[in-house]
């Protein structure tokens, strides 16, 4: 069997960011004649992802408890070698960017981490963007040698999916038996103020705040309007956050409707973190602090006073309605 | 054995000699190897191949690591981060001045750099919301100093306590040895003890210990949970607040910023705003607030009494110059090294002192 | 416990600035060890009781100075892979030759219990070393670990996910990646830099290795970039509130236009 152009998007976990996965894949099938399939590592509705783009789901059964992504990684190897397709795509989640690393070694072909776009070739050459040194530039990798030419794809950079109500396509469950090196013993969800990946408003500090004080107070605001609280690697080295809060190039990458910066002043690595936020409000006392450069709406003054004052109107608020 | 930091600071020098005019030490000697230029040169020939002797090893402890240097030049040259790795090269290398040993072994010994037993103060409770650290500079030189604030913190009803074996905080041994991992050992057994107190805020008398504990302290991962503030802001505060309400004395002051205030903390209004309160009328000295000229430091008196004693006298050139004839003082280590050198027409007093009796 | 841990020698995120076209100055940049792999070398020297800590980099044969301040930290061996042939390596072609220079070590002490490395480097970024290396290694692995602790024979471990910390066990030998920051790591002492001064630093090249050209380096890399172009680094057209009032009630239609 040769290699086809087929597309292949390994599901994991995230349901709204592998729809848009498979929207994509979608239509860079059409432009390589290949097909989209959808190999879901959890139980899902498979009638979403074929309305999403996909011409054939894989439910693979039998993962859902499995935390050993080497072992995964065969199971997906074993898959792979037997259908080659051209393009294998993940999602760029921690667990994501573990296996595919793994099922690209066991594969020995290329892979791509953390993309931002993807833009397929009529040869079925993959273009695959990413950035690097800090989100300071963009290099454009492909893997012109070998197949399948693997990548994973940032969540969240890509358009919302576009669902074709009236597409069919064919399923198939595949009981999958793992012999676990590694058993899960147990899950500590994160608080509900420290998913900053999911984040709709996201209240950082920085260094500052001046002191852990400071962070608790940040914190209940986050909590009152339904936000996270974040805090740049400044804050956390003098000990005022700890380094689950971290934004920026050593923490986590967000991407909120509404940040904002408290009392940062706005170093490369934290920018980094958090210039893909789609409003960003700077509050800091100095006027000539970089982070007011990144921002869209600056207020200039003592974070306290400011914060404390708008939380009064927003109480007053509140009590009206 | 340099780090690649340190050899980008050595070679971050452009000679352009701007920083001889504000080295406490070289300005006072007048040498050529005092200046911090001539020590990044040195170590660049180290680099290159010449042999890091006794004389270089000597030349690196000639410096009170203020920070004056650092904090005018343009090209971002910072003089101490080489300094103390070359200080730690010249432990390593079995090369350490005589007098610097003996200090070593003093703090091996007793704790602290004076190689006594360290008197023991009580606090007003024997657990309290605050931690007064008092030090070894003001707990074995300057107990007047230590009464007053302990007398003011009584006299603004905040109850506090005092570590019954108070650790070392490590900012010494830093100096003498740079920052290698005894020194973050001595660090973490002083965070630990501050942490086992349950205070949920240290006032700290040193500046330099403030320093050390605010910025070297979370760099190496020894946490203290409680918020650390420096004497000087907490009394200021207690001011602020009216929990202590000084009687006005008339009289005319200058202030000498200490290096670690003026430089590393950037905290000169607190002093300013006690001298104020106290309706003291404070005449600035030349080089006053970031860019205070340092009169030396308890340690380089211990190790090397003849040099600190000039760079004392040095500072206290810039006292002469302004009219007052009274320098108030808020470190017990400037207390020490100025006290030692008192002009005849002047006078030395400790701000917490003269505050205490104000009250 | 007999451990080894890959290093990366990393341009300093503290020390880069932007130019005009707010494009990052790597000149003058100095090489630091990468945030993540600190930490794992801190956990390899508390895990490593009676055993040994094997240090392994692949890079400049500059970094000689940098692997030698770890001797000076508690590391028994230092081993530098260098060789010009390994320029331009993606993360395939950097397992594969680690792989094979983790084996050749494995001959000349007894075999190892653990691999650490850092989640991922602040350069590249890309985090895929470790799973590659455990494939290659045929060894099971774990990655975003925050805290690692040997029981009772098997390693018992944190690992940081979006939605929260899960918690997991396995046996050794094993492949293990950390986060920046989960161990932070020791200083030197001076003992350490006394002893560090007359020990070896190993230096493994392609040949030694037994690698051919084309299985290292930029030839054995499946991956190949085409283009690099700079990117803005997202400067927006600030509004400055024109007093804090006016900033308060803005900041107030801003929170309330967010869906939540």
């Amino acid at each position: 069997m040769i290699t086809s152009n087929d597309i292949w998007v390994i599901g994991d976990k995230q349901i709204k960011y592998d729809l848009a996965l498979l929207s994509k894949a979608h239509s860079m099938a059409e432009v390589c004649a290949g097909k989209v399939f959808a190999v879901m590592l959890y139980e899902t509705d498979p009638d979403y992802c074929i309305r999403a783009g996909a011409d054939e789901v894989y439910l693979l059964q039998g993962l859902e408890k499995i935390a050993d992504d080497a072992a995964i990684a065969h199971a997906l190897a074993s898959l792979l070698r037997e259908n080659r397709p051209g393009t294998v795509l993940f999602q760029a989640t921690v667990r994501g960017r573990a296996i595919a690393p793994a099922v690209a070694a066991l594969l020995s072909t290329g892979l791509t981490a953390d993309c931002i776009d993807l833009k397929m070739e009529e040869s079925g050459l993959l273009l695959q963007k990413r950035p690097a040194l800090g989100d300071s530039i963009i290099a454009e990798i492909v893997c012109d040698k070998l197949r399948p030419q693997m990548a994973t794809v940032r969540p969240g950079v890509l358009e919302d999916p576009t669902f074709q109500e009236k597409r069919t396509g064919k399923v198939s469950i595949i009981p999958i038996e793992i012999n676990a090196l590694v058993t899960k013993t147990g899950f500590m969800p994160a608080q509900s103020s420290e998913l900053l990946s999911e984040a709709k408003i996201i209240i950082a500090g920085g260094v500052g705040i001046g002191s852990r004080e400071g962070f608790e107070y940040l914190r209940e605001i986050a909590l009152q309007i339904g936000g996270c609280v974040g805090a740049s690697r400044a804050a956390v080295d003098a000990g005022y956050a700890p380094y689950t809060w971290q934004i920026g190039q050593t923490g986590i990458a967000v991407k909120p409707n509404l940040y904002i910066a408290v009392g940062i002043s706005g170093a490369v690595h934290h920018l980094v973190g958090m210039n893909a936020s789609d409003y960003i409000v700077a509050i800091n006392r100095d006027a000539k602090a970089p982070i007011l450069q990144y921002a869209d709406y600056a207020i200039v003054g003592e974070w306290r006073h400011i914060l404390e004052q708008w939380f009064l109107s927003y109480q007053e608020r509140k009590v009206c309605i | 054995m340099m780090s690649q930091n340190s050899k980008k600071h050595t070679e971050a020098c452009r000679f352009c000699w701007m920083c001889r005019h504000l080295c406490p030490v070289g300005l006072t000697t007048g040498r050529e190897v005092n200046t911090p230029r001539a020590k990044a040169l040195l170590l660049s020939m180290v680099d290159r191949g010449e042999k890091f002797d006794k004389d270089i090893a000597q030349a690196m402890y000639e410096c009170v690591l203020c920070g004056s240097c650092t904090n005018d030049c343009v090209t971002g040259f910072d003089p101490t981060i080489f300094i103390r790795e070359a200080r730690t090269m010249a432990a390593v290398e079995d090369l350490l001045p005589k007098a610097v040993e003996e200090i070593i072994t003093n703090i091996s010994n007793t704790g602290n750099i004076y190689g006594v037993q360290k008197p023991k103060y009580t606090g007003t409770a024997a657990k309290a919301e605050v931690l007064l650290y008092i030090g070894e500079v003001a707990a074995c030189k300057q107990p007047t100093l230590v009464t007053a604030i302990m007398s003011l913190l009584k006299k603004a009803d905040i109850p506090f306590t005092v570590l019954e074996e108070e650790p070392a905080s490590a900012t010494f041994l830093g100096d003498l040895i740079g920052f290698v991992e005894e020194v973050r050992i001595q660090a973490k057994d002083c965070a630990n003890a501050i942490n086992t107190s349950g205070a949920k805020t240290v006032v700290v008398l040193d500046s330099y210990e403030a320093t050390t504990m605010k910025q070297r302290y979370p760099e190496w991962n020894c946490t203290i949970n409680a918020d650390v503030v420096t004497a000087t802001s907490f009394i200021a505060g207690l001011i602020e607040e009216g929990k202590l309400v000084p009687k006005k004395i008339t009289g005319e002051v200058t202030y000498h910023d200490d290096s670690r205030l003026a430089r590393d903390l950037d905290e000169h209004e607190p002093v300013r705003n006690i001298i104020k309160a106290m309706g003291l009328n404070l005449q600035e000295m030349f080089l006053n607030r970031r860019m205070a000229k340092c009169c030396g430091s308890e340690l380089l008196k211990a190790y090397a009494p003849e040099l600190a004693a000039l760079t004392a006298e040095g500072r206290w050139e810039d006292v002469n110059r302004t009219t007052a004839d009274t320098l108030v003082v808020v470190s017990p280590q400037v207390m020490n090294v100025m006290g030692a050198k008192v002009p005849s027409a002047k006078q030395i007093k400790d701000l917490y002192v003269l505050l205490d009796q104000a009250c | 416990m007999n451990i080894i841990v890959c290093i990366k020698l990393v341009p300093s995120v503290m020390n880069l600035t932007m130019d005009q076209e707010y494009v990052m100055q790597r000149d003058r940049v100095v090489q630091v060890i990468n945030p993540a792999d600190e930490a794992a070398l801190e956990a390899a020297l508390r895990l490593k009781g009676n055993g040994s800590v094997t240090v392994i980099t692949m890079g400049k044969p500059s970094g000689d100075d940098e692997l030698r301040s770890l001797l000076a930290r508690g590391v028994d061996r230092a081993v530098l892979i260098t060789d010009k042939a390994f320029a331009g390596a993606d993360t395939y072609a950097t397992a594969r030759t680690l792989s094979v220079a983790v084996n050749s070590l494995g001959n000349n002490l007894e075999d190892f219990d653990l691999i650490l490395c850092g989640r991922r480097a602040i350069d590249g970024e890309t985090g895929q070393v470790p799973p590659e290396l455990a494939i290659l290694l045929k060894l099971p692995f774990v990655t975003n670990i925050t805290k690692i602790n040997f029981n009772q024979g098997k390693i018992v471990c944190s690992r940081r996910l979006e939605e929260g910390i899960e918690e997991l066990e396995l046996g050794t030998p094993a492949i293990l990646s950390l986060c920046e920051y989960s161990y932070p790591l020791r200083l030197a002492t001076i003992l350490g830099l006394q002893k560090a001064r007359r020990m070896q630093i190993i230096t493994l090249s392609r040949e030694m290795l037994g690698l051919k050209k084309e299985e290292c380096g930029l030839k054995g890399s499946p991956t190949r970039v085409r283009r690099i172009t700079g990117q803005p680094q997202g400067i927006r057209n600030v509004t400055i509130a024109k007093n804090i009032d006016e900033g308060i009630a803005r900041l107030s239609e801003l929170i309330a236009e967010v869906p939540l």
